[in-house]
């Protein structure tokens, strides 16, 4: 290379004559079917999820998976806002307590109950409920007009029975203490849960103190533990 | 059909010929041709949207197997240096003797070997605007820049050809090919 240079007329005619436009007889047949296995491979290799997909439709795609997500999280909000995981605790501790309440309930041998409630007139009047056999309960109302009854209360559900003195079964004075007759109907009252405020005990797990309409402050005596069993000391002694 | 095999209907299957003549008037080694061309087509697959929205898709794809064969020569090329593979020429042609065949497949591997050495554009506007006499418009097109941008291209390749090829010039004996 001395600065010599080709005329742009020869180059020109030689570039044209060493790459001349003439593939062979049938070379273009033979060489389609390498473009078309070329462009399914690139297909095949790029897979579905090249496929051109129009702006428009990812638009919208992405604002309706950020509506749906914004949904979700007002949702969530509004749950935690209504449902925060400290109550939900709460409830199921009230829940073990309350199961705890009805157990000792059932253990209960004795009761009395001081009960607040108002009459047909809205007067308070109060009633000592007395509770020793298991359906039987006596019930005195305190006051001006006081009266006594000795009310059979067999089983747990039953209602007032008719009294061996004073009144007759639908005295609507007595009515306000049917709900405390006894320990069951206690628990029937707790286990219903209509709207009663429940006090209960730290160390035994029994209610002391109810409102539901009327307020009640109760005390019970439990039976006693079982013995413990025979069958260990018998086995020792032989 | 899915929308791929209606694309490569409409887009790449008119253009077929035109781009298997293209990278053959580059490249003569047959499974040399064979790499350009799948090489090619996976550049427009891969840039297939590109194609649709293009003004003169024909121009695209020649620039795009221009370059596939550009690039298969020099891997060829390098492969020959490495004693890999013997380039092989198109059967001569009928009525020229061994010795002719073997004149003009040198002269081509030369012209090639040359264009090769040049910048991918102005190889591109070269092949395109001399070998076969595009207009400055279509050369623009596919090289996506201006007319006079193009003109520019085609005017420095030439001078850098000019130079490289200066042996072929008539009256020259070349001793052992050019560059």
């Amino acid at each position: 290379m001395t600065g010599h240079k080709l005329r742009v007329e020869d180059l020109d005619r030689l570039l044209r004559e060493a790459l001349p436009d003439s593939p062979e007889a049938g070379e273009e047949e033979r060489l389609r079917p390498v473009l078309r296995r070329a462009w399914a491979e690139a297909r095949a290799a790029a897979g579905s999820e090249e496929r051109p997909v129009s702006l428009a439709g990812t638009w919208a795609l992405q604002a309706a998976l950020g509506a749906a997500a914004g949904l979700a999280i007002a949702l969530g909000l509004a749950l935690h806002l209504a449902f925060p995981p400290r109550l939900v605790a709460d409830g199921l501790a009230a829940q073990a307590s309350s199961l705890r309440a009805l157990a000792q309930l059932r253990r209960a041998v004795a009761m009395e109950c001081a009960l607040v409630a108002a009459d047909e007139v809205g007067r308070p009047r109060r009633y000592h409920v007395t509770w020793r056999a298991p359906d039987e309960a006596r019930v005195r109302l305190e006051g001006p007009g006081g009266a006594t009854w000795l009310v059979r209360v067999p089983g747990s559900r039953t209602g007032l029975m008719p009294p061996r003195r004073d009144s007759g079964p639908d005295d609507p004075r007595l009515s306000p203490a049917r709900d405390v007759l006894s320990p069951d109907r206690i628990a029937g009252l707790l286990d219903a849960r209509r709207g009663v405020r429940v006090t209960l005990d730290g160390a035994t797990g029994l209610p002391v103190r109810m409102e539901a309409g009327f307020s009640a402050t109760c005390d019970f005596e439990l039976e006693e533990p079982a013995p413990p069993p025979l069958v260990g000391a018998a086995g020792r002694g032989r | 059909m899915d929308d791929d095999g209606l694309f490569y209907g409409r887009y790449i299957e008119p253009l077929e010929g035109r781009m298997l003549r293209t990278v053959r008037r580059v490249v003569w080694d047959p499974d040399l041709a064979r790499d350009a061309l799948q090489d090619a087509v996976v550049r427009l697959w891969q840039n297939r949207e590109r194609l649709r929205r293009h003004p003169n898709p024909e121009a695209l794809a020649v620039r795009v197997c221009y370059h596939a064969a550009v690039d298969a020569v020099r891997r060829g090329q390098r492969r020959r240096e490495t004693g890999g593979v013997d380039l092989e020429g198109r059967p001569a042609a009928p009525g020229r003797g061994p010795a002719e065949a073997l004149e003009e497949r040198e002269q081509h591997e030369a012209v090639v070997r040359a264009i090769a050495a040049l910048p991918r554009q102005q190889a591109l506007a070269v092949l395109m605007r001399v070998v076969e006499e595009q207009s400055y418009a279509a050369v623009a097109q596919a090289l996506e820049c201006a007319e006079v941008t193009a003109r520019i291209h085609v005017m420095r390749g030439r001078s850098h050809l000019r130079r490289i090829l200066a042996p072929f010039a008539p009256g020259r004996a070349r001793i052992g090919g050019a560059a």
